[in-house]
């Protein structure tokens, strides 16, 4: 089974491919070369898949690129694809996430931006039209800023009520709308705050990324900016899983496309200490809903390891066992095809991995 | 009748052309306004949907710098050449990010009066800041030339921001010694401020700061810091 992943880079696209469990990954040249790669997305609802693409130019400005074509050709409109109204006064900085939408509605796709926006597409995710409800929502201005910027990096539509979203952001939290975008709410009861004096409040968490259980789509696992949060009932309430963890700080979390309770995690030393847990290079799995997680490092270095993984450097296929892929900041990038039980090297040497999305083709 | 050249790297919007004949006249804005229009790739990389310059895109009138003249409003003349290039800082994550912070520690831990002499950061390394003073007639002393006193400021300002840069974020920090060497006057010119630090200890700073406009060396620093 032929597997495309899509490595984001701080100096642009990569494309690996491999056609079988055992064969070495074809590592493509760079595409949009000298530009940040923050977000990739795969539209699997289309007969070939549709490759989409954030491209973010330090000097250029960012842009979205599509592909039909599995990566071989690359589009863009004339005009930006994603652009804030001009009353805003507010010009796009980055795109860092890219979703396509719930099955019942087959063309749209989401972004999410920096400053923090959601937009969304009717067009399969070639242009975007901002959401003004969440843009005009009264907590916007006082939503703050993390250290990589203020932006929306995640987006979970409900996967059968197209009334559902869920975005979160950093640093502003969770908030999801139940009636279709008309209304957004924040959704961060439980999680702690580490930097406010209030430890719980309303919204102002810095969420580092969600992920949504395969089996119960009421299910959520969350890394924040120091906690690992479960929600069992699609954001409203959370409660810790950090327990069987050796840190609760960390940036990626991703979900079993199928399996009920089972996710993956990297965690991180401290908010202060960006380094791997005891320099260990290790995936921890839970396949109890965050109960336990145990560590999975078959295959992966040995030697001491300090390289972050960021939020948007791991990601899952759906394959069967599925297929579980990580990039770290010192550019290497590695794939799993027994659902994290050992693993093997794609890439190394490649700029700072900053988003990695794989797909089955 | 206006020429715009087109950088390399944006050739591959406009067609291969490396210079576009533009129908605009009056100002710079006017001309990227008809670039738009008739190139949008190309109008939409130069500038942002606010209509703004992107910060590292650099755009000279006949040969000029259009930021050191009146930006947008720069008059552009019949006949005229508005190059459009790449500028050399930009490129890299680490910096872009730090770029960010520099202006962040600019508008948060500085006395009023210093915030309005508009300094911005232009670029940071692992132990250097650049920023620049931008010309105003305020900062004028009898004769037209750029006052002393406002080198003097930005010398000690940059520095702040190159230990900053150096030590990965804002660190409160005291001005010991600073002296300073006048070599040109200023004239209607932005300054380039480059505070490089020749030894950062655990409680002293050290740097060494050179101001240019236009290329020529207009005062030198050297400063001393406690770091407290």
């Amino acid at each position: 089974m032929t597997v495309l992943l899509l490595i984001g880079t701080a100096k642009g696209l990569f494309l690996a491919r491999r056609d079988r469990v055992g064969d070495a990954w074809q590592v493509s040249v760079p595409q949009f070369p000298m530009t940040g790669v923050y977000a990739v997305g795969v539209d699997t609802r289309r007969a070939t898949p549709r490759l989409l693409a954030a491209v973010d130019s330090s000097h250029f400005g960012p842009s979205v690129a599509t592909s039909d074509d599995l990566g071989v050709c690359w589009r863009e409109p004339e005009h930006a694809p994603l652009a804030f109204p001009r009353e805003t006064d507010t010009a796009l900085s980055r795109v860092w996430a890219l979703q396509p939408g719930s099955a019942a509605e087959p063309d749209v796709v989401w972004a999410g931006t920096q400053p923090s926006a959601l937009f969304r597409s009717t067009n399969g995710g070639l242009t975007y039209e901002l959401v003004r409800s969440l843009w005009e929502h009264p907590h916007r201005t006082e939503w703050g800023e993390g250290f990589g910027g203020q932006a929306i990096h995640t987006i979970l539509p409900h996967p059968t009520d197209p009334q559902r979203v869920l975005v979160a952001m950093s640093t502003g939290g969770v908030y999801r709308t139940t009636d279709g975008g008309e209304t957004w709410h924040p959704a961060n009861s439980g999680i702690r705050v580490s930097f406010l004096p209030d430890p719980f409040p309303e919204f102002g968490q810095c969420v580092h990324k969600v992920a949504r259980d395969g089996e119960d789509p009421e299910r959520l696992y969350l890394q924040n900016h120091h906690g690992v949060y479960r929600s069992d009932d699609d954001g409203q309430t959370w409660s810790s899983i950090a327990d069987s963890l050796p840190s609760d700080f960390g940036f990626a979390m991703v979900a079993h496309p199928r399996r009920g309770g089972t996710a993956w995690n990297f965690p991180i030393t401290a908010d202060a200490l960006r380094f791997p847990v005891d320099a260990k290079c290790r995936v921890f799995r839970t396949t109890d809903a965050g109960k336990t997680w145990t560590p999975q490092a078959y295959g992966l270095p040995t030697a001491p390891f300090y390289p972050s993984v960021l939020r948007d450097a791991m990601c899952a296929d759906d394959n069967d066992p599925v297929g579980v892929y990580f990039g770290s900041r010192t550019g290497e990038v590695f794939a799993s095809a027994d659902e994290g039980d050992s693993w093997a090297l794609v890439a190394a040497h490649l700029p700072d991995v900053l988003s990695v999305r794989a797909v089955r083709i | 009748m206006v020429t715009v050249l087109v950088p390399g790297a944006l050739r591959t919007e406009v067609g291969g052309e490396s210079k576009l004949e533009v129908q605009a006249d009056g100002t710079l804005r006017a001309v990227l306004d008809e670039v738009d229009q008739r190139w949008p790739r190309l109008g939409r990389r130069i500038r942002d949907e606010r209509g703004e310059l992107r910060r590292y895109v650099n755009v000279y009138v006949d040969g000029e710098d259009c930021r050191v003249l009146s930006g947008q409003d720069t008059p552009v003349a019949g006949g005229g050449e508005v190059q459009v290039l790449p500028s050399v800082a930009g490129g890299s994550v680490e910096q872009e990010a730090s770029v960010l912070d520099g202006d962040r520690i600019l508008a948060e831990n500085f006395a009023p009066w210093v915030r309005e002499l508009g300094l911005t950061v232009q670029e940071t390394g692992p132990d250097w800041a650049t920023l620049r003073l931008p010309w105003s007639d305020r900062l004028a002393r009898e004769g037209g030339a750029l006052s002393g006193q406002a080198l003097m400021a930005a010398a000690d300002t940059a520095t702040v921001i190159a230990v900053s840069a150096a030590r990965g974020g804002f660190v409160p920090m005291t001005t010991v010694q600073l002296s300073t060497t006048f070599q040109r006057p200023v004239l209607g010119s932005d300054v380039l401020v480059t505070a490089r630090l020749t030894k950062l200890g655990r409680t002293m700073a050290f740097a060494d700061v050179t101001m240019t406009a236009k290329g020529a060396l207009v005062a030198h620093a050297t400063t001393v810091y406690a770091l407290l």
